[in-house]
């Protein structure tokens, strides 16, 4: 008759290893289902931002400065100064109010300006609406857009074809925030006058 | 040994055995705290992923709705004076917006126990895409007094411009109508006093007004008469309720300002109108598209963003857009303004604020004098739209938010905002002579 025993020490080492192997799997679902859900919704506000920019250029006459040929869709995270086709935008919220903050690069002089939304019912400057100013924090997204003359468009069966006479005006929304990999971007492109 | 049991023989021979109750107790019991804490992660992974998937419905919800107005405005005017002589003109309406502004209607404060937002309050705008009414024709003031004349004359001589048939163009004026009166120049010229004005003579304060028909439209003496509601004296204007006229866009008197002290001047067709302003007949609104946020009548917590065929919305020709909208505000960029065109900050939540004066960041309140020359509520000055909008989602449905507050209204749900500017297409290009 073997006489009884309990678990060795190996075995317990063994199994709880096991375990933890099992119970960080499933941790690492978690986070990334948060990661991935964090990152739709980003993905969302800068899809929103990039048909807002394309509206906002499509707005213009041909001959106007804002809308001539150059711009770049690479660049440094942040808007620099000389950067003309660049604008940022931080959303947030907090202290009773959503924030939207735009910086644009104006004659090479970096101008923000923020607004809110209150749960109250107030759009206006945070100053107007009386709540407190930008905050740190939120997300920021840097849009950059790039307009080139005559784009090659891909036509029946492929074929392409030079579209004279008008632009193409792409938009590049990146958010500036390191830690997602690959980075959250979104790109849009309309064709104008 | 008995042969019957020969398996179970063979394995007690081999020296195993089975285990004991108490083996066996402590295994389930361990097994259970280690099951136990699988699972309560397991639990924390579905709270989370549910409050994802709620938000990620916000998210959706937000972007179809912001596409529904993108095209909507954009096409805003469209063919509003298509057959205007001289085209393109240098004004046009796209929309008309009914702004509810914070201090002079109910305050939005969300109700604290079921977080219901107040419908009728300073939360939510509405606005109006107009259309003109299908073929109806575009008429001039043709006054034999080079005048729409009396202030307080009741009838409009019109012809057509584009030589039609006067009796077939008639045909579409009918009882009830809105039309809209325009002057030809949205110039902002200056007038007495170093007052802005609108049309090209000094005495023209007012860019557009809209009355209402009170008869079908007649011709006699080569004219077509266009008998209307009364206007106020000395070219002001005058709330409806003071009158007979119908409003079924809602322009003439807005009731946001009822009681505030603020006057509608879109009901001021006086001697600012020329021969030569146009006159479009704006129908009963059916036209039109409207939106709004509206409680559903099912549910009240839930107010929906709805989109209405039509100046108002009533069942039948309104659509649901996105559930759960807490915010609603629309501003409008100014063509008179439009250095700041593109400054988020730039843009008037109030369109009592819409002033033919409000140049260079005047608005109607802060206005060069003599402050009387001012003409709010002026709806062609609108070149671009901010759309502001707030969803949440659904208050309660998420137990893992039960004890979570935002920081946008401190209730328990999760919230999202989306803002987009839309251009008029085609009142901006006008604007910049394209």
């Amino acid at each position: 008759m073997h006489p009884t025993r309990g678990f060795t020490m190996a075995e317990v080492v063994v199994s709880i290893a096991i375990l933890a192997i099992g119970l960080m799997g499933v941790a690492a679902l978690i986070s990334r289902t948060l990661v991935s859900g964090t990152r739709a919704r980003y993905l969302n506000i800068a899809s929103v931002l990039a048909s807002e920019k394309l509206d906002s250029l499509d707005k213009w006459p041909t001959n106007d400065l804002n809308v001539q040929i150059g711009g770049a869709l690479a660049g440094p995270a942040a808007c620099a100064a000389g950067d003309s086709y660049c604008d940022q935008v931080t959303v947030s919220s907090s202290s009773g109010a959503d924030y939207e903050t735009q910086t644009q690069v104006i004659d090479g002089v970096p101008t923000t300006t923020t607004v809110i939304h209150t749960s109250s019912g107030c759009v206006d400057t945070p100053a107007k609406c009386g709540v407190a100013g930008a905050l740190a924090g939120g997300a920021t997204f840097t849009r950059r857009w790039l307009i080139t003359n005559a784009p090659t468009l891909s036509g029946a069966g492929g074929a392409a074809i030079v579209a004279n006479g008008v632009r193409r005006v792409t938009v590049l929304v990146t958010l500036q925030d390191g830690t997602f990999n690959p980075p959250v971007t979104f790109q849009m492109s309309m064709v104008r006058p | 040994m008995a042969t019957g049991n020969s398996r179970f023989a063979a394995r007690n021979a081999a020296g195993g055995r089975g285990f004991s109750l108490i083996e066996l107790l402590v295994a389930m019991a361990v097994f259970l705290i280690v099951a136990g804490a699988a699972f309560s992660l397991f639990n924390k992974h579905v709270a989370i992923a549910t409050s994802q998937e709620n938000l990620s419905g916000v998210n959706i919800g937000l972007r179809n709705a912001v596409s529904q107005l993108q095209m909507d405005l954009a096409g805003a005017g469209t063919n509003l004076l298509a057959t205007a002589p001289g085209a393109p003109v240098a004004f046009s309406l796209g929309v008309i917006v009914q702004n509810n502004v914070p201090g002079k209607s109910a305050a939005c404060t969300p109700n604290a126990a079921s977080w219901a937002y107040p419908t009728d309050s300073a939360c939510f705008d509405s606005l109006t895409v107009t259309n003109p009414k299908p073929k109806a024709p575009l008429l001039v003031i043709a006054d034999p007094g080079n005048r729409e004349g009396l202030d307080t004359s009741s009838i409009i001589f019109a012809a057509d411009p584009n030589g039609g048939d006067l009796a077939a163009d008639a045909s579409f004026f009918k009882n009830g109508d809105e039309i809209l009166v325009v002057n030809p120049n949205n110039t902002n010229n200056t007038g007495p006093g170093g007052a802005p004005t609108c049309g090209s003579v000094a005495i023209s304060y007012y860019c557009m007004t809209i009355v209402s028909l009170t008869k079908d439209a007649e011709v006699a003496g080569g004219k077509i008469q266009l008998q209307h509601n009364p206007t106020g004296a000395g070219g002001l204007a005058q709330d409806c309720p003071g009158i007979s006229c119908t409003d079924p866009l809602g322009v003439i008197f807005s009731p946001t300002h009822s009681g505030t002290g603020d006057t509608s001047y879109t009901n001021a067709l006086g001697a600012g109108f020329q021969n030569g302003a146009f006159i479009v007949d704006l129908g009963t609104g059916g036209q039109s598209v409207t939106y709004a946020v509206q409680a559903d009548p099912a549910n009240p917590v839930d107010t929906q963003l709805v989109r209405c065929g039509g100046a108002a919305c009533v069942p039948g020709n309104t659509q649901v857009l996105m559930d759960q909208v807490v915010g609603f505000k629309v501003g409008a960029g100014l063509s008179n303004n439009q250095t700041s065109a593109d400054d988020i900050a730039s843009f008037f939540y109030d369109a009592s604020q819409y002033c033919n004066g409000a140049i260079n960041n005047y608005d109607c309140n802060n206005l060069p004098a003599p402050a009387a020359n001012i003409d709010p509520y002026d709806f062609t000055l609108i070149h671009s739209l901010r759309i502001s909008m707030i969803a949440r989602t659904a208050p309660n449905s998420d137990l893992s938010l039960r004890d979570f507050r935002n920081g946008f209204d401190g209730g328990p749900y999760l919230v999202q905002q989306a803002a987009v500017v839309v251009d008029l297409r085609n009142v901006s290009i006008n604007e910049f002579g394209n």
